[in-house]
């Protein structure tokens, strides 16, 4: 195996949900850079269509009320 | 630089690997970071504070995978010695996941580069393979029509018909009626 190959077996056990997990206990204390953090990013850097979609529909609803 | 030729030996010493220094090189040394929320920092930082960042965005927009993206970014970052190549690999994939989300704020469409060729037997295979398996049908003999082969008449050594040959001797019909 070479070394980009490994690394594409690296990232694809990322994204099936694998984690360094041997290497983040290692970590003192909570580990900053979880998938949550990754996830919270996402949302506010890139918004997915459907969330900005449910929060037009609240304003409206609650512009109705 | 020949190493081959007997006239111009100008290759390394023999043994010289072990004598000289190689503690320069930053991969020789320990590395600088050995924590994942470090080394994350460290390329968070190498991504927004450099124009590098642009330029790997600019790759991916060209088509580059991310994985090939991730590649570089964790192998300048063993060279300059701050990663070793195990904890490089471990890295790997929060840094595609950081580059995802770059690139999807920048509204780029990107490939991951993760997806396995699959391979798989095609149905003409296991067709093929049935066919052979199955017992082989006693095939009617085919009716093979003979030729008819007409024998070369006149040929260079072939015997001349009795009719030629008593014409050649001289005996004609009409002589033999007399």
């Amino acid at each position: 195996m070479t070394f980009e190959e490994a690394i594409i077996t690296s990232v694809r056990k990322y994204y099936e949900g694998h984690d360094a997990e041997e290497l983040m206990k290692t970590e003192e204390g909570e580990a900053k850079y979880s998938r949550e953090y990754f996830d919270e990013l996402e949302e506010e850097l890139a918004p997915s269509p459907k969330k900005k979609k449910k929060s037009k529909k609240k304003d409206e609803e609650v512009e109705e009320l | 630089m020949s190493t081959t030729s007997a006239t111009r030996p100008d290759g390394p010493i023999p043994g010289a690997n072990y004598t000289s220094d190689t503690r320069n090189w930053p991969w020789h040394r320990p590395p600088d970071i050995t924590t994942i929320d470090d080394a994350l920092e460290h390329v968070m930082e190498r991504l927004t504070d450099t124009p590098s960042g642009m330029r790997y965005m600019s790759l991916i927009e060209a088509g580059t995978p991310l994985t090939t993206i991730t590649d570089i970014i964790v192998t300048l970052a063993i060279g300059r010695g701050k990663f070793t190549p195990d904890f490089a690999i471990l890295v790997a994939g929060p840094v595609t996941r950081m580059l995802e989300i770059m690139a999807k704020s920048y509204k780029i469409e990107y490939t991951l580069g993760i997806d396995e060729d699959v391979e798989f037997t095609t149905p003409v295979v296991y067709k093929e393979a049935i066919r052979r398996s199955l017992p082989k049908e006693e095939e009617a003999p085919e009716v093979v029509e003979e030729a008819v082969i007409e024998e070369e008449q006149g040929g260079l050594m072939s015997a001349v018909s009795s009719e030629e040959q008593a014409s050649m001797l001289g005996y004609d019909e009409e002589l033999e009626d007399e």
